[in-house]
């Protein structure tokens, strides 16, 4: 018989079982995602969401075998377009390979390849932003800019645990994965032009850089290469070499200090500008420098037109015809070299992004994958950071040699090519450019070029 | 004779309805693609407006009082000008003298016209590339003066500061010229041929035959190919970002350039708004005095 005593406690069990069940249920929340997944939480309405930490840990509800379950969110069906590029080093089947690991553990996920119109991604990267057509994920922007304006959605901590460190951070925040690593720029030379030449050993202070100069150029050599034209940002890489050995050297956090006013070309860098200038005077650059671009200039090199050609260790993909190619680091006034050394960061989300979980897996899996490490240096000579990478295929001797330097040398922020905190403004670099070119035909003298590029950073840093 | 005019109040306000529905959709086009873009480029303009900051306010004139004084943006107004100039003349007179020159009826004189007109059907990108590719220092050109003796004559015609800016004056000229003749063509055919053979009969030679009869009835092609020209070099920017992408070392920036980088490198996009409205104002002034000029000139003539 069922008495009031046990109708009274019939309902408050019955009450309290449904408040512990609602708080289960609701409280799905308030548990990790992951926790509720493992806890076998039932979901009630098809395509609900249970929020995590950051998007990457969302789950949703989904069908399965007549049942719903909750789900990761990045193993839904999406579609993510990928903005990439492509040079002499990298065609279609580079990004291909890069996604592959990707791709297949994310089979419902469809990448879209748009590739840049030039070599200037950054640029084309501010035009889609401003025009509110940015890809899902992009692999290359002006990092600090766009993480300023919002445009970019930040990894979380968890992402970084397939790296070996060295990412970039804006307000603590990771924004792109550092995936591999470049040297910008060493110098890559001729090893049968330095022979010819009756350069025995590699140039190891800036006095013996400037006797082999004037070695090659004796012997009828050009001694150095350059390019510009349509890629302008070629044109000063070698300013950049001599200001990561010289001013980067003595002060890493140049670039910031520079940007917010602290220090000035002026002060800290018109002896590297002066070092540029003897090198235009007694003309070691190849008269075409500033008509030939990027591409026509490392065809150049490769084809014996020039007997040193400072580039990014991207070069160390590149093979000489007829002639073996080598490599050294930018020679310091006396001392160890220093390097300027780019890691990752890569790829960017957009903020937008209708799919944030399945980008944010697949930025994870393209930056850590083995096979988009190998493709990386097999095709672009980049320094893997991935965790346990190993190479598959033999590296060469000249990317074992590059890979050496930036081992080996003092590693700091590039002048001009890092991103985050050290990212000079991208209006500022097209005004170095300038500037350096204007010094390479003649028209502007190293003080000119440091109060121009000294009132640009003044004028791009304000509002 | 029966009029159709509407004869009450209602029916000429139906009337008058029917005619805002035809031209409702003319204007309305209009003011999505023109009207309301330009309102919105007014307004940034008198803002500080930087996609890398959230907040934007008024600032009234600032913009344009820092442009007057900005030697990049007073640099880009004197190349822009230079462009425009090279642009105007050099079609013009080329397109004029071919086409006399093919004012013949033949197979032969069709082929040519069509050969002359043919770079006018491709995309100034393309143009550009090729172009580039004659002009760098090793390319093409430099070689056929090498390979003919004419050493002397190579230069560096788009890596030096001096020859830059004509050599993209040229590339863009040397595609307009087969507009120019087009046009000059269709006047010159519509010239009656009895004034010729009266001029011929009075014992006019070619060239006077060409000065007083037909040069004063082509005033009309003159003034669609001035105006045409003075708009495509005052606006000048994918030859440029092709060719020389604004350099060397800033030569061959122009408004159109400067506006782009401002924009989409600095993110100042009101400071670009306004180069935009300056662009805009000096295009209206020039071509309209062109215009007024050489339309007086049609009309004495």
């Amino acid at each position: 018989m069922i008495t009031q005593k046990s109708r009274r406690k019939l309902a408050i069990s019955t009450f309290a079982a449904t408040l512990v069940f609602s708080v289960a249920l609701s409280g799905v929340n308030s548990m990790s995602a992951s926790a509720a997944q493992k806890a076998g939480a039932a979901c009630k309405k098809a395509n609900a969401v249970v929020k995590g930490a950051s998007a990457l840990e969302n789950l949703v509800c989904v069908k399965k075998k007549g049942k719903l379950v909750l789900e990761e969110q990045w193993k839904q069906p999406a579609e993510l377009s990928l903005l990439v590029f492509k040079t002499p080093n990298i065609q279609e089947d580079y990004w291909v390979a890069l996604t592959a690991e990707a791709r297949k553990a994310m089979p419902n996920l469809k990448i879209k390849y748009l590739y840049t119109p030039g070599l200037d991604r950054k640029q084309y990267a501010q035009q889609l932003l401003t025009t509110n057509q940015l890809p899902d994920l992009i692999w290359d922007v002006p990092q600090a800019d766009f993480a300023k304006a919002g445009a970019l959605l930040p990894y979380p901590e968890s992402a970084l645990a397939g790296f070996n460190g060295g990412e970039t951070r804006i307000d603590g925040k990771v924004y792109g994965l550092p995936m591999g690593a470049q040297a910008i720029p060493v110098v890559y030379y001729n090893k049968t032009q330095f022979k010819e030449a009756g350069i025995t050993s590699v140039p190891k202070t800036w006095a013996e850089f400037l006797t082999a100069c004037e070695k090659l150029k004796a012997k009828g050599f050009t001694p150095l290469l350059a390019g510009g034209g349509s890629d302008g940002w070629a044109t000063p890489i070698m300013m950049s070499g001599i200001l990561n050995s010289d001013v980067m050297s003595k002060n890493p956090k140049f670039n910031q200090d520079y940007k917010s006013g602290k220090a000035s070309l002026k002060a800290n860098a018109l002896a590297a500008f002066k070092k540029f200038e003897v090198l235009v005077d007694k003309k070691y650059f190849n008269s075409d420098a500033l008509s030939i671009n990027y591409g026509q200039v490392k065809e150049k090199f490769e084809s014996g037109g020039g007997s040193m050609y400072p580039m990014g260790t991207w070069q160390a993909a590149g093979v000489g015809k007829g002639f073996d190619i080598g490599v050294f680091p930018i020679p310091p006034d006396s001392g160890s070299p220093t390097v300027g050394a780019v890691v990752g960061p890569v790829p960017f989300i957009s903020a937008k992004t209708k799919f944030p979980a399945q980008a944010l897996k697949a930025g994870i899996l393209i930056a850590s994958s083995q096979a988009g490490g190998e493709a990386g240096a097999v095709n672009d000579a980049l320094f893997p950071n991935v965790k346990g990478w190993k190479a598959k295929s033999k590296m060469t001797q000249l990317f074992d040699e590059s890979f050496a330097i930036y081992n080996d040398s003092k590693r700091v922020p590039t002048f001009g090519w890092n991103g985050g905190a050290d990212e000079l403004p991208a209006a500022f670099m097209a005004d170095f450019s300038k500037a350096i070119q204007g010094m390479m035909d003649g028209s502007k003298t190293a003080d000119q070029a440091v109060d121009d590029l000294d009132a640009s950073i003044k004028k791009n840093t304000a509002r | 004779m029966k009029t159709f005019a509407p004869r009450n109040f209602v029916s000429r306000s139906i009337s008058k309805v029917g005619d805002v529905i035809l031209y409702l959709p003319s204007f309305l086009t209009y003011s999505f693609l023109i009207l309301i873009p330009f309102l919105v480029l007014i307004i940034s303009s008198v803002t500080n407006y930087n996609w890398t900051y959230p907040d934007t306010s008024f600032i009234g004139l600032q913009n344009y009082t820092t442009l007057f004084s900005d030697p990049e943006f007073r640099k880009s107004i004197v190349t822009t000008l230079k462009f425009a100039g090279i642009i105007i003349v050099f079609p013009n007179i080329a397109g004029l003298f071919i086409a006399v020159l093919l004012n013949k009826k033949g197979k032969l004189y069709n082929g040519v016209r069509t050969l002359i007109f043919m770079p006018m059907t491709l995309s100034a990108v393309v143009v550009s590339v090729v172009w580039a590719s004659i002009l760098t220092d090793n390319g093409i050109l430099n070689a056929l003066l090498s390979e003919i003796g004419l050493n002397k004559l190579t230069q560096s015609w788009i890596g030096s500061q001096s020859l830059a800016l004509p050599s993209v004056a040229f590339i863009v000229s040397w595609q307009m010229v087969g507009f120019c003749m087009v046009i000059y063509l269709a006047d010159l055919q519509s010239i009656p041929k009895e004034l010729a053979e009266a001029a011929k009969i009075d014992g006019c030679t070619e060239f006077q035959l060409f000065r007083y009869v037909s040069w004063p009835l082509l005033a009309g092609s003159l003034t669609i190919n001035t105006t045409v020209l003075s708009l495509v070099g005052l606006r000048l920017y994918d030859q440029v970002i092709v060719v020389t992408a604004g350099g060397p070392a800033g030569a061959t920036e122009t408004i159109a350039t400067t506006m782009v980088r401002t924009a989409f490198q600095s993110a100042r996009v009101a400071y670009a708004s306004a180069m935009a409205i300056v662009l805009t104002v000096l295009v209206a002034v020039i071509t309209s005095v062109l215009v007024y000029l050489l339309t007086k000139r049609e009309v004495e003539r």
